[in-house]
């Protein structure tokens, strides 16, 4: 653990749970239309409008290599942030948002995946709760790869 | 809050050496404008005087011995030499460090601070006067000239100037304290004991003060009460003329009638008892109180700020208006209509706040190329054409670093040492001339040298040698300029100390393309060389052409936009060549669907837009033009920043976004080598 983290925001992904640290999140909506811009990466699905500021959008799904993505009622777009700038603001768009709880350090495990998430390679840890596993992404690495 | 005073008194004083140095550089011309010389004089003494309020001691006493030296170059005592000027010149970079540093307590540098001050002692105390000093004082005179002069000061406080604790008598008291002094108290003012308020100043005098001291040493007196007195001191002649019989009775008379005093009065009265007295001594008038304050100083966060919120409103207001437009209401769309016509003067205003004059940046310049071209022993002249145009203060911002570079090359690349120029027949002074101007929705800035000019032969091979391009390459003259501004290519042989220093020219593009400008170069051998840049003239706000490609919107510059055709008038060529025929011309295109990897989706209808690339015309195949449409561009951030053919994105009435086209960059991104043209 590089930081203190005192609550995780929980989400889905093609079935399985990851979140993210509360700290980093400035804002849940709901998954809309979203303008796209040419000749960007593919998992850039384009920009949107969040109060007057243009706010890009990643699909995390397809950052983490689930095929055939699709959005229904629940879909919905993080905004993180890493500073407070806007010019560091993102959207990423997951399957669900499930929950924000706080964390207990103890029950923190190192991640355990198999490969096969795609673009995102780092976790801060795992935990059990639930009879399920949250995996907890590590932003500062999806960011770097967003801007490389 | 000490501190907060202190951060003030630098910013202005920041002010005072800029205007310093300005006034330095015009007497370096002209050294013997008197005008100038009295700007320089009251520069220093303003500084003299504020360090010393806010606690740069150090400062004020070296502000001091030089204003002693312009003082006696004021009094026409000494004469303007280079060496002066040059000593003004380091003594101003000295000012400089002062006001950053505030006072030091370091040995080495108090060292050289005093080595420093006895320099500029040289000057003053050297004791042989080089210009004549002026014969004002007529040898008939029945009054003593013993060196000192006679002044009309006239105090006229503000009513309200006790209440900051201000005693006008202790003012009194210091110019009594000057020399011989008589004067004259004026009550007419106050009012009757029912309307008189004890808070309230209703005095004013007029003090006659023979002295030694300088016009500027009675200023003193008044330094800190400058804002709420209205002050002038006039100089009535040479030597005590309160001896003069003629005089005290004008200012007995005065005091009984109540009548103010004034300089020609005096001065007549003067001249009657001293004949000849010389009257162009006492043209001299200095009114310490004469302009009223035109402008504020702000903070520039405030005014991006005020940007920025302005930018919001115009973009709500334009969801107001398609509310009222879909609503129906008239009295909604009336007010919707005010509200457009506010916000748009509004918007105007606030993007005339944050623009300001080229000027300001150009004295820097100024001073560089005067240093540099000392250092390298070449005579230069730089010259200003339009510094007054008017940029958006974030463009001046990213300019300073390119045109600093541009000069630079100028200087060193550029200009030859004067012998080289006689031998070219050329005069051997250089000169740079600095020439910005609107043009469109533009400005342009363009520097250029009557230098050696640059060879497009030479840089060719270079480029050959350097791998740049390919020894069969055919390109034209223009081409071949733009190879400059490749990386990896560097002119000068040897890195030398004022240029190449391993930032090239396409760090100046890319510094230029980063505020959507663009930089060119054109040459002439022997004749010497321009560069010219093309910058937008703010960095927020753009008149659009709204276009759609697929299911998006599109905002295309208007700025670039030649001229629209739909799709009937144009017929293609052959289309692999990706050529158009227009009035039996042609013309190169992009179909932006293609380069935007879209689908294609109503082949037939779609119209072209022809746009200015460089010195030649592109056409935008586009799906549908919608209309203008006047934005506010927001930057797409830094996730973003790696695609270039889109420079922001614009949010329009309905809270769907647009995104801006850099045609520019799209082009050449896309097109530049295919479409070389023959020329």
């Amino acid at each position: 653990m590089k930081e203190q983290m005192t609550s995780i925001i929980s989400f889905l992904i093609n079935k399985e749970v990851f979140a993210f640290d509360t700290l980093k999140v400035r804002n849940i909506l709901e998954f809309d239309k979203v303008t796209w811009v040419p000749n960007t990466k593919d998992y850039l699905i384009g920009v949107i409008n969040l109060h007057g500021n243009i706010i890009p959008i990643a699909d995390l799904r397809m950052m983490m290599g689930v095929e055939n993505v699709e959005n229904g009622q629940d879909t919905a777009v993080i905004v993180v942030s890493e500073d407070d700038k806007t010019d560091s603001l993102l959207g990423f768009v997951v399957d669900g948002v499930k929950e924000v709880f706080d964390l207990d350090e103890s029950e923190l495990k190192e991640s355990v995946i198999n490969g096969n998430t795609g673009l995102v390679h780092s976790f801060t840890g795992s935990l059990h709760k639930n009879d399920e596993f949250i995996h907890i992404i590590e932003l500062s690495e999806v960011v770097q790869e967003i801007e490389k | 809050m000490i501190d907060k005073f202190k951060a003030k008194f630098v910013e202005e004083s920041n002010d005072n050496v800029h205007d310093l140095e300005e006034a330095l550089l015009l007497l370096e011309k002209d050294t013997s404008n008197n005008e100038i010389i009295e700007r320089i004089f009251r520069a220093m003494h303003t500084l003299k005087g504020g360090g010393a309020m806010f606690g740069f001691n150090q400062l004020s006493e070296f502000t001091h011995h030089l204003e002693t030296v312009f003082d006696l170059v004021r009094n026409n005592k000494l004469s303007v030499t280079d060496d002066i000027i040059s000593l003004t010149f380091e003594s101003i970079d000295h000012i400089k460090n002062m006001l950053e540093m505030g006072d030091v307590d370091d040995a080495d540098e108090l060292a050289n601070q005093a080595a420093f001050i006895q320099r500029v002692q040289q000057f003053s105390n050297s004791d042989a006067p080089a210009a004549a000093p002026v014969a004002s004082a007529s040898s008939a005179s029945t009054v003593k000239d013993d060196g000192s002069k006679t002044f009309l000061i006239t105090i006229k406080p503000n009513e309200e100037i006790l209440r900051n604790g201000t005693n006008p008598f202790y003012l009194l008291d210091d110019l009594h304290a000057m020399g011989e002094a008589k004067v004259v108290a004026f009550y007419e003012k106050v009012p009757v004991l029912s309307n008189f308020n004890p808070v309230n100043s209703y005095c004013h005098w007029q003090v006659v003060l023979n002295t030694e001291e300088s016009v500027n040493d009675i200023k003193d007196v008044f330094i800190f009460v400058e804002d709420e007195c209205e002050i002038s001191i006039e100089e009535i002649g040479s030597g005590n003329l309160l001896t003069a019989e003629a005089i005290s009775s004008t200012i007995e008379e005065a005091s009984k009638l109540q009548k103010s005093l004034t300089k020609e009065d005096l001065i007549a009265k003067a001249a009657a008892s001293i004949p000849g007295q010389d009257k162009k001594e006492t043209k001299k008038k200095v009114q310490l109180k004469e302009h009223k304050i035109s402008s504020i100083r702000v903070n520039s966060t405030k005014i991006d700020e005020l940007v920025n919120l302005v930018s919001e409103l115009v973009t709500i207001q334009a969801q107001l208006n398609l509310f009222a437009e879909n609503d129906g209401n008239p009295a909604v769309l009336a007010l919707a209509e005010n509200i457009q016509k506010l916000s748009r003067q509004l918007r105007d205003n606030a993007f005339s706040i944050s623009l300001i004059p080229l000027q300001s940046e150009l004295m820097r310049f100024q001073r560089l190329v005067r240093d540099l071209s000392k250092e390298l022993d070449k005579d230069i002249d730089f010259v200003i054409e339009g510094g007054d145009i008017e940029l958006d203060k974030n463009i001046i911002e990213h300019l300073t670093d390119p045109l600093l570079h541009i000069i630079r090359n100028a200087v060193d690349h550029g200009i030859e040492m004067p012998d080289e120029r006689i031998k070219n027949g050329k005069a051997p002074k250089g000169t740079i001339l600095f020439k910005a101007y609107y043009s469109g929705a533009s400005v342009m800035v363009e520097v250029m040298d009557d230098g050696k000019g640059i060879d497009p032969e030479f840089i060719r091979n270079k480029a050959i040698n350097k791998g740049l391009i390919d020894a069969n390459t055919e390109l034209s003259r223009k081409e071949i300029f733009e190879l400059v501004f490749l990386s990896g290519f560097s002119t000068k042989e040897e890195v030398t100390d004022v240029s190449g220093r391993g930032v090239g020219m396409d760090v100046v593009k890319k510094k230029i393309g980063e505020i959507r400008g663009e930089v060119s170069l054109d040459s002439e051998i022997g004749k010497g060389t321009t560069l010219t840049l093309e910058l937008p003239m703010t960095l927020s706000i753009i008149d659009g052409l709204l276009v759609k490609v697929f299911k998006n919107q599109y905002v295309i510059p208007i700025a670039n936009i030649e001229k629209i055709h739909a799709l009937d008038t144009v017929s293609f060529g052959k289309t692999f060549n990706h050529v158009v025929n227009i009035d039996d011309e042609q013309y190169p295109f992009i179909d932006l669907r293609e380069s935007f990897e879209t689908e294609v989706v109503n082949k037939g209808t779609e119209q072209l837009i022809l746009v200015k690339y460089e010195d030649r015309k592109v056409g935008l195949l586009v799906d549908q033009v919608i209309g203008e449409y006047q934005t506010v561009v927001k930057p797409l951030g830094r996730f973003l920043k790696k695609q270039e053919n889109i420079s922001g994105a614009s949010i329009m009435g309905d809270g769907t976004i647009a995104l801006v086209i850099d045609t520019n960059r799209l082009i050449h991104n896309n097109a530049v080598k295919k479409y070389r043209t023959k020329n």
